[in-house]
């Protein structure tokens, strides 16, 4: 109970309706993606089909789903370097499962998101518990669990996924609304309640803002630090059954170099590398700007040297406008 | 006046450095105690002891009459020991009410936040005190030193604090600041809250303490009433030019 009597009238209550913090952070990648998106509409006749922008979203799908873990990891101050290799893993084994050993497709897919948590599981225990910087943990899981995927198929591709693997990639719902998309939008709801409306979340940005003043109220900072590595591990499992069931074949080498383009709709989308900081949605707003700009680069018939060229300065505006924001709002 | 925490013989080392050595006193109901010494005396550790941060090497801390042991900050806070650690500890990408429920958010029946109510406590806690904080929803970035000040005092007595204690509270402000500040330890102590302060300003100390404990060396030199000493009585204790009592 407080010492000093409550009730006394405030003249700060029903105050505060503006939001000081401005515009919310991912605010670039939305109007950039409707910018794009309105040249493309207007400028090119195939970019605004329901066939071009159901399989830019499904494109959309795996990066976002990917990114979403890493986001949680980014939100602790962290970095993930290792989805993409956790995910050619997690799907390598899911093929291996399937077609080498014969397992029904439900078992295959609990498998893959097993081994994607455990493998989060691992690195992100060294992190939070070892004490070791998650730029090495992550960059030598990065080698290791691709270099343990394409070992265990010695580099040839499973072919022929089971029916429910695929129904994840490409399984149609409700006309031509697929599955990933479906899956993309309850992944972002589950993680939005959970980032914004429960302590967990709460406890993950404060200890991303400032671990110690988290430690110093009672957080458990290593099970939450744990836990973001664990989801984004997961979460890059789910991402590479998207993708095997797609192609309807896994192999060690699925979604190389993955990582970076996970990262930059991480950055992109508004989410601070410095920890504490962005809303969730933003990862998927800037995987989906990515994938529109390379769709519409596409249609164009830009190479994907100029593509690569395009996102990387994309990226390096991103963080730019980030911190002149920022600048503007400390004083 | 009672006695509210009394601290017996603690000692605290840390390797081969004594930082505290057989340090003695009680602490009574609802003073204002200054804590003095130069740089190393042992104040910040003394502080972090009954904070719950470091457990002493040896010795007993004992609250109303009975022996604690106090592992974690969160044990200190269940007695209503609270800090405000000259950090502040604050979270400086969340805005004032997270900062003022983190660690003890409430929550609907189904575990949800309960961000409104908590927003209406922030609002009425930090209507109360001197400094004007913008608004509960006001991120700490943008806030000034002093109304961080007030954010972190404020969660530190908005939950039955008995005890506060206060690591250099103004050491980073600017003169108006610093008044306001020291207007709200003032306003603290009539609402019955015991203090422990650390502060470097002499005048300061002799204006807002009861009494002043002066530390050297890790040893309690003297305990002084403020309205019997001076500046310099406490310049010469602070030193070793003048021996203290004890």
């Amino acid at each position: 109970m407080p010492l000093i009597p409550l009730g006394a009238e405030s003249a700060l209550r029903g105050g505060g309706r503006l939001h000081l913090g401005g515009l919310p952070p991912y605010t670039g990648a939305v109007v950039g993606t409707l910018l794009l998106g309105a040249y493309a509409s207007i400028t090119n006749e195939f970019f605004l089909t329901s066939r071009n922008l159901l399989t830019v979203l499904a494109q959309v799908s795996i990066v976002a789903i990917m990114a979403a873990g890493a986001a949680l990891v980014i939100i602790t101050k962290g970095i993930d370097l290792a989805v993409a290799a956790i995910g050619a893993l997690a799907g390598t084994l899911a093929g291996i499962a399937t077609v080498e050993w014969g397992w029904n497709g439900w078992f295959a897919i609990a498998f893959a998101l097993a081994v994607g948590s455990l493998a989060g599981l691992s690195q992100g225990m060294l992190i939070a518990y070892g004490g070791l910087p998650a730029f090495i943990v992550t960059l030598g899981g990065l080698s290791a669990w691709r270099g343990l995927a394409n070992h265990l198929t010695g580099g040839i591709a499973n072919t022929g996924m089971a029916r429910e693997i695929e129904f994840i990639g490409r399984g149609k719902l409700v006309g031509d609304l697929e599955f990933p998309i479906v899956l993309t939008a309850a992944v972002y709801a589950g993680l939005w309640v959970l980032l914004n409306r429960r302590i967990f979340g709460s406890h993950l940005y404060a200890l991303g803002g400032n671990e110690s003043a988290a430690k110093n109220v009672g957080v458990p900072v290593q099970r939450l630090k744990t836990t973001a590595y664990v989801l984004a591990g997961a979460l890059a499992g789910l991402g590479a059954l998207i993708q095997i069931g797609r192609l309807d074949s896994a192999n060690g080498s699925i979604m190389v170099g993955l990582e970076l383009e996970v990262i930059a709709a991480v950055v992109i989308g508004g989410i601070s590398l410095f920890g504490g900081e962005g809303s969730i949605l933003g990862a998927f707003y800037g995987a989906l700007f990515i994938r529109v700009i390379r769709n519409w680069m596409n249609l164009e018939g830009y190479s994907s040297f100029i593509q690569s060229i395009v996102v990387g300065v994309v990226i390096v505006s991103a963080v730019l406008i980030d911190q002149l924001r920022k600048r503007a709002t400390q004083q | 006046m009672s006695e509210l925490l009394r601290l017996d013989a603690i000692s605290k080392s840390f390797g081969g450095l004594h930082a505290l050595s057989d340090v003695t006193f009680n602490l009574r109901e609802g003073e204002v105690l200054a804590l003095v010494g130069d740089n190393g005396a042992g104040k910040s550790t003394l502080m972090k002891i009954v904070a719950g941060v470091h457990a002493p090497t040896s010795g007993r801390l004992y609250f109303e009459g009975d022996q604690v042991v106090l592992n974690r900050p969160a044990e200190a806070r269940v007695l209503g020991i609270e800090t405000v650690f000259q950090d502040l500890a604050l979270v400086e990408t969340q805005d004032t009410t997270t900062n003022m429920f983190l660690g003890r958010e409430e929550t609907t029946r189904f575990g949800f936040l309960d961000k409104k109510t908590m927003r209406e406590h922030a609002g009425e806690i930090l209507a109360r005190v001197s400094i004007n904080v913008p608004s509960p929803r006001a991120l700490v970035r943008r806030l000034s030193g002093g109304q961080r000040q007030a954010v972190a005092i404020g969660r530190a007595t908005a939950f039955g604090a008995r005890v506060l204690l206060m690591d250099e509270p103004t050491a980073a402000l600017g003169v108006q600041e610093t008044d306001k500040v020291l207007e709200m330890v003032r306003d603290l102590r009539r609402a019955g809250i015991t203090i422990v302060i650390v502060s470097h300003s002499l005048d300061q100390v002799l204006d807002i303490s009861d009494r002043v404990a002066v530390l050297r060396r890790g040893r309690l030199v003297d305990i002084v009433a403020a309205e019997e000493s001076s500046g310099s009585e406490l310049v010469g204790l602070i030193t070793g030019a003048t021996d203290g009592k004890r």
